[in-house]
C-alpha cells in the first residue's frame, strides 16, 4: 500500500470506478453539522470516556446503572431521533444515520420475545437498554463522526478509554493486589470491554506510519493481556491481532504484534507465582478449583442448548435466561460456582430470543463483517492512509467482539457501547470513504 | 421478442389462480396450526399475549418503505414460528404398514406451507428474490454452524466427565434445522400483502382467545 503523503488531494483514477478524489475529499466538503454536531461530539466524548469507568462511583445504584453518563447520552439521542422522525424536514437526514436493517430486525425479535418472559419488567428493562444503545447510541456516534477530523477524535477517545480502563486494572491488581479489575468488579465484563476497545485502538495505532504509534499499540495489547483475568479476553485479543496482521499484510506490523504477544507470554510466565495471575489460570482451566468437577460454565452452555429443544423459536424472553435454565440441566450437576456474567453470548441470545434472534445477530455480524472486509480491501488499494487505519480498526474490533462474545455477552449494560462503537467505525468508514466506489461496483 | 396479448392474459390468469391456491394452502396451514394449539393447553405458556396481539396488528398495516415491510415479514415469520414451536411438542399416531408411527403436529403444517411454496413458485413470473436474501441465508447457516460447533466441542468434554451423550443434541439440531425450510417457505409466501393481512387477522383472533383462556 502506498504511504500517505501530505498531498491527500492528489487525484487517483482507478479503472472502472468513480474518481477517488471525490471520495477522499468528501469529508472536507461535508456540510458543517452546526450546534447539533458539536453537541453530538460532546455527548460522544462523555459516553466513550465514561464507559471506561463502568458505573463508578455509584456502581451499586440501580438507577445510576440505568442512567449512567453513557446510557444517558444514548437516551438523549434516542429522544432526538424520535423528534427528528416526527418532523419531516429532518427525517431524511437522520434516517441516513440509523443502523442497518439487521440491527432493527434483531431489536424487533427482542421486543417480540417479551411475550414469553416470566418477569416482564426484567425483559422490558433489558430490551429498553438494547434499544437505547443500539438506536440512540448508534445515531449519536454516527452523527458525531461526520468527517476525518471527528473520526480521528473519536478513535482518540476510544484509545483514551482503553488506556484508562487497562491502566486502572493493572494498578488495582498488581499495585494494590486487589480482587477488582480497575473500575470493573467483574472480570468477564472487564475482559469483553477491554479486549474490544483495545483491539480497536491498537489496530488503529499499529496501522499508523509513525513508529511511536506502533510501539504504543503494541504496549496497549500487552497491557490488556496482562490485565485480563478471563479466558475470553485473551482469546479475543489473540484472535483479533493476528487477524489484523493478516489484513494489513505488513512485516513491520507483524513484528510489533508478534513481539507484544511473546513479551506478554514471557512476563505472564515470570509472574506465575503472583496470586493475581491465578485468576486467569483458573478461568482457562476445564475444571473447578477442586480439580475434579467440570467447570460450571460448560454445563451451563449445555443447559442452554437443551433449552432449545423445547423453546426453539419462543426462547425464554430477552434478559430472562436465569428464570428457566435450571430446569434444563437434566442429569448434569448444578453447582453454585457459576460466576456472574460468565455467559456464552451466542447461546444466551438463542436461548432468550429463539433461533430467529440468533439468526438476526449473525446477520448483523455478517453485514458489518462484509463491510469491514470490503473497506479494508478498498483502503489497501487507495491512497488514503486515514481510511486504511479506520478500516483496519473496525475489522479488528469486530473480530475481537465476536471472539469475546463466546465467553461473556457483548450485550450487557456497560459493555454494549463497545459493540456499538465497532459497528459505527465500520459503517462510517464505508460511508465517508467508500460509498461512491462501492456503489459503482 | 414480444409476447402477443392473448398469451400474456392467459399467463396472468394462471398466475392469479396459482397465487390464490398458494394463499389458500398457506392460510389453511395457519388455521390448522392455531386449531391444534387451542385443542389442548399450550405447552409453552405465552406470559404476555398482548405483545403478540400488537405484533399481529402490525401485520395489517401497509408500508411504502422497504424497511417496515421487511420488519412486518419478519414479525409474521416469528408469529407463525411460535405456532409451529407450540405444536411441535404435540404428536399424533399414524399407522403405516401395520406399524404405529409418531408424527409431530408440526409436520402437516410444514407440508401445507411447502405445498403453498411450490404452487407459488410454479405460477411465479420472473425471479422475485428479495434483496439481502443471500446474507440472511448465510446468517442462518452461520447460526446453525455455531450451535453445532458448540455441541461438538461440549460433547466429548461432558462425556468424559459425566458420561453425557449426544442424544439431546441430535434432537435439538434436528428441530432447529426444520425452521430453516420454514423460514425459506414463509419468506416467499409472506411477500403477498393479502396473505400477510389474512394471517394477521387469524393470529389476532388466536392470541385474543389465548389471552381470554389464560385469564
Amino acid at each position: 500500500m502506498q504511504q500517505k503523503g501530505k498531498g491527500l488531494k492528489k487525484t487517483v483514477m482507478t479503472e472502472g470506478t468513480a474518481s477517488l478524489e471525490d471520495i477522499v475529499t468528501a469529508p472536507q466538503k461535508a456540510v458543517s453539522r452546526g450546534r447539533l454536531g458539536v453537541f453530538a461530539i460532546g455527548c460522544a466524548a462523555v459516553a466513550i470516556v465514561c464507559s471506561a469507568f463502568e458505573f463508578r462511583p455509584f456502581q451499586h445504584s440501580r438507577s445510576w446503572q440505568m442512567l449512567c453518563p453513557t446510557n444517558f447520552a444514548a437516551l438523549v439521542w434516542t429522544v432526538i431521533l424520535t423528534v427528528c422522525l416526527v418532523r419531516k424536514s429532518s427525517r431524511k437526514r437522520i434516517l441516513q444515520l440509523v443502523p442497518h436493517l439487521s440491527v432493527l430486525a434483531y431489536l424487533t425479535i427482542n421486543i417480540l420475545s417479551i411475550a414469553f418472559a416470566a418477569e416482564i419488567f426484567r425483559a422490558v428493562s433489558f430490551v429498553g437498554k438494547l434499544l437505547v444503545m443500539l438506536l440512540g447510541g448508534y445515531v449519536l456516534l454516527s452523527y458525531a463522526v461526520y468527517n476525518r477530523r471527528t473520526f480521528r477524535f473519536v478513535l482518540g477517545l476510544i484509545t483514551a478509554a482503553s488506556v484508562i480502563c487497562v491502566t486502572g486494572c493493572l494498578v488495582s491488581r498488581f499495585v494494590f493486589a486487589g480482587n477488582q479489575f480497575g473500575f470493573y468488579d467483574n472480570c468477564y465484563k472487564y475482559g469483553t470491554y477491554a479486549a474490544t476497545m483495545s483491539s480497536l485502538a491498537a489496530a488503529y495505532l499499529l496501522a499508523s506510519p509513525a513508529a511511536i504509534s506502533r510501539v504504543f499499540g503494541a504496549v496497549l495489547i500487552s497491557a490488556t493481556l496482562l490485565s485480563a483475568g478471563s479466558f475470553g479476553a485473551v482469546v479475543a485479543v489473540v484472535t483479533a491481532m493476528p487477524a489484523a496482521m493478516l489484513v494489513m499484510g505488513r512485516r513491520q506490523v507483524g513484528f510489533y504484534i508478534s513481539a507484544s504477544l511473546i513479551v506478554t507470554a514471557v512476563i505472564t510466565i515470570l509472574l506465575n507465582a503472583n496470586p493475581n495471575i491465578i485468576r486467569l489460570q483458573e478461568d482457562i482451566s476445564l475444571v473447578e478449583k477442586d480439580g475434579v468437577t467440570l467447570k460450571q460454565r460448560y454445563v451451563e452452555w449445555q443447559a442452554e442448548i437443551n433449552l432449545l429443544e423445547r423453546r426453539a423459536i419462543t426462547g425464554t424472553g430477552a434478559g430472562c435466561i436465569n428464570d428457566y435454565r435450571s430446569s434444563f440441566y437434566y442429569r448434569l450437576p448444578k453447582l453454585n460456582t457459576l460466576k456472574p456474567f460468565d455467559q456464552n453470548g451466542y447461546l444466551a441470545t438463542c436461548a432468550e430470543t429463539g433461533m430467529l434472534g440468533l439468526v438476526c445477530f449473525c446477520w448483523i455480524v455478517l453485514h458489518y463483517g462484509r463491510l469491514a472486509v470490503l473497506s479494508v480491501r478498498k483502503a489497501a488499494a487507495g491512497p488514503s492512509q486515514a481510511a486504511y487505519r479506520f478500516a483496519v480498526a473496525g475489522f479488528a474490533g469486530l473480530v475481537a467482539v465476536c471472539a469475546a462474545n463466546v465467553f461473556c455477552s457483548a450485550q450487557y449494560n456497560g459493555v454494549l457501547i463497545a459493540f456499538v462503537l465497532v459497528v459505527v467505525v465500520i459503517s462510517r468508514t464505508q460511508q465517508l470513504f467508500f460509498a461512491g466506489a462501492m456503489k459503482c461496483q | 421478442m414480444s409476447q402477443s396479448p392473448p398469451n400474456s392474459s392467459t399467463q396472468q390468469n394462471s398466475h392469479r389462480t396459482l397465487t390464490a391456491i398458494s394463499s389458500c394452502l398457506g392460510i389453511s396451514a395457519v388455521v390448522v396450526g392455531c386449531t391444534v394449539c387451542l385443542s389442548s393447553p399450550l405447552p409453552i405458556p405465552i406470559e404476555n399475549p398482548l405483545v403478540l396481539i400488537a405484533a399481529s396488528l402490525f401485520l395489517l398495516g401497509w408500508f411504502k418503505s422497504e424497511t417496515p415491510a421487511a420488519l412486518q415479514k419478519l414479525t409474521a415469520i416469528y408469529l407463525i414460528g411460535v405456532i409451529v414451536n407450540e405444536i411441535s411438542v404435540e404428536h399424533f399416531r399414524v399407522g403405516v404398514l401395520s406399524v404405529d408411527v409418531t408424527v409431530s403436529w408440526s409436520m402437516p403444517i410444514l407440508l401445507l406451507f411447502s405445498a403453498a411454496y411450490l404452487v407459488d413458485k410454479l405460477g411465479s413470473i420472473g425471479n422475485t428474490k428479495p434483496p439481502q436474501s443471500r446474507l440472511i441465508l448465510a446468517a442462518w447457516i452461520v447460526a446453525l454452524a455455531l450451535l453445532i460447533a458448540q455441541m461438538t466441542v461440549l460433547g466429548p468434554i461432558l462425556h468424559r466427565f459425566y458420561g453425557y451423550g449426544y442424544e439431546r443434541d441430535l434432537a435439538v439440531a434436528g428441530s432447529l434445522c426444520l425452521y430453516l425450510p420454514l423460514f425459506l417457505v414463509l419468506r416467499r409466501s409472506l411477500a403477498g400483502v393479502r396473505f400477510r393481512r389474512l394471517t394477521g387477522m387469524i393470529l389476532i383472533i388466536f392470541f385474543l382467545v389465548v389471552q381470554f383462556v389464560q385469564k
